[in-house]
């Protein structure tokens, strides 16, 4: 899961980078509402977490302007204003979730996740494909009912192919969600984790369509049905 | 009681006790004036019967066989006549002829049978002529008299109370509306009070209202924005901590001392953020500095330089030496770090302090040392808005907790806290402190 973090205290914003990062996210970081207009305009995140106090003005204002612009991006507030008309003001404006500070890390990352899950059109924590069971709040992810391990970045890529539901994403698609503001990235480090992800997972995982992207591909139906499956 | 109660009970007491008195003394006159009408008829009748005596004698002759004069005498005037001697010459049928004989010349009052009269008896040349009346009679009038006076006077009188009672109301209409609008507003309301179109006597009371609750107003606004910086303040360190403490509890190795070393750096803003409040404190309290009577401007200066970490970003320009403030040490240092810091914080490049004295600074004391903190914004300054939290445009009225505390020495020693952008595209903030009086 990618998380955009537009908070401009930079001891609170490195705290929840490191914190947020334990819990599978792959977070980038900007300081102003522009800085976040920008991003926003030149990837794809899965969510906001949006700082109320910024610097080039409020984050409600910021906030609604996304909204008048179309965007539906899942925005989580996390601020200090603690008032019940703040908390209104901040859900009326369009934000989906509004916590305060000074918060439990496994909370937010919680909230995090269920934001992204919810806009997904699930309901369950759980994400299963074929014999492949995920589960994004804890980075856990299961074949043929034997755990597997996955780094940050390949979590982050199974959970957006995923989500899309056999959708062909594009390539740019991809790295938005793994690498977000990262412009130095390689060439071929997509291609790196989709061999990985392949390689653990069963290589009809990941079906390549030339030209257009990727997209996941059929597996075998697991043993038996799990509870809460949504595919 | 209500006012308009009170109104309407003392008026109309009055209209009744005034409208009784009047209606009193009217029935007492007109009562006299009616017996004395009756008086006046039986009088005349009497004088009336003695001119036709007079000018037909001969009807005292014929009188032996047959005295009646009227039959059947009912209602009205009787009458008798009588001859010198007391034989009844004349009489109408229903008077009592021995009661009557027996009446003095004038008016009298007499009760004869079950029925009082009134007589008047005329002595004409030796004959008695004596007119009555049935008092019965004369007091059936009088309750006619009553009964025609009363009716209209009633009417009158209520009528005058309905009306006593429109006038009271429409009258106090619009303190009523008042009464209203505040009796049904809820106590944390600071609208202004409306009662539409308020009369003369009224409008002062809630034109001095709508003022005090617009002065409320304001305060409760600043106190809540005071209270939500600082919540601001306190909560973002707090937030740093709490996080960094967090992420140190489940990893190890260098990215543990990493979280541990911000979360002491949180520390170490909380405890400012502290600080700060607690001499907030002291300075609306009042009672802390008051045996500092002044500083130098160098001793400033240098007090300042000794607190602040980043000193290679600041170009201090100083042009007093050896001026005195008429600030204590620690609050002038504690106004000018806080100026500093936040000109820092929010500069990309150094923050420049020029230190000049001015001879006309708009100041009680007009020779003032004025402190110019002057920063050049930053990419993040450079939006039309400016950091809500520390600076709103050119009015310094709803800082942090730092500019609040310049804000309330600048207040409580007679100096002036003024921003104003300027051409780096930052803001200058000028803090001017009175110098030292000396006589």
């Amino acid at each position: 899961m990618h998380v955009l973090l537009v908070e401009d205290d930079d001891l609170v914003a490195s705290g929840l980078e490191a914190g947020l990062e334990l819990h599978h996210c792959l977070v980038d970081r900007v300081r102003t509402g522009r800085e976040a207009t920008a991003a926003l305009a030149s990837f794809a995140s899965d969510v906001v977490i949006l700082d109320l106090g910024l610097p080039d003005g409020d984050g409600l204002d910021v906030l609604s302007h996304w909204r008048r612009q179309g965007m539906d991006i899942p925005v989580l507030i996390l601020t200090a204003r603690d008032a019940v008309q703040e908390r209104i003001r901040g859900l009326e404006a369009g934000a989906d979730d509004y916590v305060l500070k000074p918060f439990e890390l496994d909370e937010l990352g919680a909230r995090l996740h269920a934001l992204v899950r919810r806009a997904a059109g699930r309901s369950a924590p759980e994400i299963c494909h074929g014999d492949v069971r995920m589960r994004p709040s804890t980075g856990e992810v299961f074949r043929g009912g034997q755990p597997v391990a996955l780094s940050r970045r390949e979590l982050a890529l199974l959970e957006k192919l995923l989500n899309a539901r056999g959708a062909v994403l594009s390539e740019d698609q991809l790295k938005d969600s793994l690498y977000g503001m990262d412009a130095g990235v390689e060439s071929n480090a997509l291609n790196v984790h989709i061999y990985h992800l392949r390689r653990k997972l069963g290589k009809n995982l990941i079906l390549t369509e030339r030209g257009l992207g990727y997209r996941l591909g059929d597996l075998p139906a697991p043993p038996s049905s799990q509870p809460g499956a949504s595919k | 009681m209500s006012l308009r109660r009170r109104l309407l009970w003392s008026l109309g007491l009055s209209f009744i006790l005034l409208w009784l008195s009047v209606g009193l003394l009217m029935y007492l006159h007109l009562n006299q004036q009616v017996s004395k009408t009756l008086d006046q008829r039986l009088a005349s009748s009497a004088t009336m019967v003695a001119g036709l005596i007079a000018r037909q004698p001969e009807m005292l002759l014929a009188t032996s066989e047959n005295p009646l004069l009227l039959e059947p005498e009912g209602e009205g005037v009787a009458c008798q006549i009588r001859a010198p001697s007391g034989e009844v010459l004349l009489q109408t049928s229903g008077a009592r002829g021995a009661s009557l004989s027996e009446s003095p010349p004038g008016f009298s009052t007499r009760s004869i049978g079950e029925e009082k009269w009134r007589l008047y008896t005329l002595n004409q040349d030796g004959v008695f002529i004596t007119t009555a009346d049935r008092m019965s009679e004369r007091a059936m009038l009088e309750n006619g008299i009553i009964l025609v006076m009363v009716v209209p006077f009633s009417l009158a009188l209520f009528g005058s109370l309905v009306v006593l009672w429109w006038g009271v109301r429409g009258g106090l209409r619009p303190l009523q509306r008042l009464h209203d609008e505040l009796r049904q507003r809820d106590p944390t309301n600071l609208e202004p009070v409306r009662i539409g179109e308020a009369p003369s006597e009224l409008a002062p009371v809630v034109d001095t209202l709508n003022g005090l609750l617009a002065r409320v107003g304001r305060t409760v606004a600043r106190e809540q924005r005071f209270a939500s910086d600082a919540a601001h303040e306190f909560r973002t360190p707090l937030t740093g901590i709490k996080t960094h403490l967090q992420v140190a509890r489940r990893v190890t190795g260098d990215k543990q001392q990493l979280a541990l070393t911000n979360a002491e750096k949180g520390v170490v803003r909380l405890q400012r953020v502290t600080e700060q409040l607690l001499m907030l404190a002291r300075l609306e309290q009042g009672s802390a500095w008051q045996e500092e009577k002044g500083s130098s401007v160098n001793d400033i200066i240098e007090t300042v330089l000794a607190d602040m970490p980043e000193q290679g970003r600041m170009l201090i320009e100083n042009c007093v030496d050896g001026e005195r403030v008429a600030v204590p040490l620690t609050l002038a240092a504690v106004a000018l770090r806080n100026l500093i810091e936040n000109a820092l914080k929010y500069s990309a490049n150094d923050c420049i302090v020029k230190v000049n004295q001015e001879a006309n600074a708009g100041l009680e004391n007009t020779v003032a040392v004025c402190f110019l903190v002057r920063d050049s914004g930053g990419p993040e300054r450079s939006d039309a808005r400016w950091p809500q939290n520390e600076t709103e445009a050119s009015a310094p009225a709803s800082h942090g907790l730092g500019l609040k505390i310049v804000e309330t020495i600048t207040t409580q020693y007679g100096g002036s806290l003024v921003a104003v952008d300027n051409d780096a595209g930052g803001m200058d903030w000028l803090l001017r402190l009175p110098l030292v009086h000396t006589p």
